[in-house]
């Protein structure tokens, strides 16, 4: 019911409606206590009007039980009527004082409404930025997340390609064999379907081997140099297939030296 | 709902109003009193008028029987003439307070229903705020919720490939 809103409006109009408030509560008591006086006057007029007639009819060597009674009725009616006249301005003072004050009052509701509508205003626009902010933040990360995902599994679909390809073509030169040092000593079986290239051969048998048969990679990368065609094919294979056991770069005096045969 | 902030404006507003009806209210008395006064002088002036013509008319030898009608006759059409401003001016004054009484009602209810709608359009706002929040991050979750499920589905789908 946004509270907090008001709340705070509620304070910072508090330092500017309290004075004024104060200033028209305090005509009041000052209204009041000016009532009062002019009845206390009014009462001793009555008194010492009163004392007057008296005192003017014994001059005139009349009875106090002889005084008209007019002549008090009179006073005392005029008192009355100056008195009820008194009541009905002072009903009227205090009735534009207490309309003074309540006016101020809804002015001051109605400014901590607006202060408070504004407040939250600015408070919702603030937490908007800040959600657009933290959306696009999101966003991108997950859209990052979804493509290092989507690397990882074509790396994935690579390798296990490779593998299967590489197993294929063992699976293969197991079943015709190729020359070279480790490889099938040729011959082989004679009812091939297909034959493998010299380099599915290679990629095969390497495949086979795994990533961990430094001994042969050595002898295969010594026959390299010296020449043999096949065993060139096969490091090119090691690396391609295993580079974090052998590298990525194919050492160029292995597959470079001596190829004219290549 | 809407009852929720009719109550809150009334609660807000009714005091403040209340105690200006209730000053403008106090005039009332304030003013009978005063007519009625105004009221008991005429009354007066019309009985010391009525002696001074019987006095006046015995000092002049004149029997009560033989006082000039038209002496009384004025004396009451003016009394009665004063006795009906009196009536005009106490209607007149009473109706300004009731009308002040009126017009602070129709504030009161002007400024209730102002402040209802304030209520309601700052309620809706922060509503439709905290949807837009809620809304935004459901999605971010779903779309989440989604990316991993696709992703574990793409794994799968490789692994049963090779």
């Amino acid at each position: 019911m946004a509270t907090r809103y008001t709340e705070n409006a509620t304070n910072e109009l508090a330092g500017v409606y309290n004075p004024q408030q104060a200033v028209m509560n305090a005509q009041l008591p000052a209204n009041q206590q000016l009532y009062d006086t002019l009845y206390q006057g009014l009462d001793a007029q009555q008194s010492a009007q009163t004392q007057d007639i008296v005192n003017s009819a014994n001059i005139r060597g009349v009875g106090r039980d002889r005084l008209g009674q007019d002549v008090t009725g009179a006073l005392g009616a005029t008192v009355d009527l100056a008195k009820a006249q008194l009541g009905r301005q002072q009903a009227g003072d205090s009735a534009t004082i207490q309309g003074k004050i309540a006016d101020l009052n809804v002015q001051r509701i109605n400014d901590i409404q607006t202060l408070s509508n504004a407040l939250q205003d600015r408070a919702i626009s603030e937490g908007k930025y800040k959600q657009n902010v933290n959306k696009l933040n999101r966003n991108y990360s997950l859209e990052v997340l979804k493509m290092n995902r989507q690397f990882a599994l074509d790396k994935e679909e690579v390798r296990l390609k490779k593998a299967a390809e590489a197993a294929e073509a063992a699976r293969q030169a197991a079943y015709y064999g190729y020359g070279g040092v480790g490889g099938g000593s040729g011959g082989g079986q004679q009812q091939a379907t297909r034959k493998l290239t010299p380099t599915e051969q290679a990629y095969a048998e390497v495949g086979k081997r795994g990533s961990n048969d430094y001994s042969d990679y050595l002898a295969t990368l010594d026959s390299a140099k010296r020449g043999n065609w096949y065993d060139k094919l096969k490091i090119m294979a090691y690396h391609d297939q295993f580079p974090g056991s052998y590298g990525r770069t194919v050492p160029l005096n292995a597959i470079t030296t001596n190829n004219a045969s290549f | 709902m809407a009852l929720s902030f009719a109550r809150q404006a009334q609660n807000t507003f009714n005091p403040v109003f209340a105690q200006k009806t209730k000053a403008l209210q106090a005039q009332i008395p304030a003013i009978q009193q005063l007519y009625s006064a105004l009221s008991m002088g005429l009354n007066r002036e019309a009985a010391a008028g009525t002696q001074n013509i019987l006095e006046n008319a015995s000092g002049r030898g004149l029997l009560y029987s033989t006082i000039p009608v038209d002496a009384q006759t004025s004396l009451a059409q003016d009394i009665l003439q004063k006795q009906g401003q009196l009536g005009a001016e106490q209607a007149k004054d009473m109706a300004g307070v009731q009308s002040d009484i009126a017009d602070t009602g129709i504030g009161q209810a002007s400024a209730i229903s102002g402040l209802i709608n304030a209520l309601r359009g700052q309620d809706l706002q922060q509503r439709q705020y905290n949807w837009d929040r809620a809304v935004d991050n459901r999605g971010y979750n779903l779309d989440r919720r989604i990316a991993d499920r696709q992703y574990a589905l793409d794994k799968k789908r490789l692994a049963m490939r090779y």
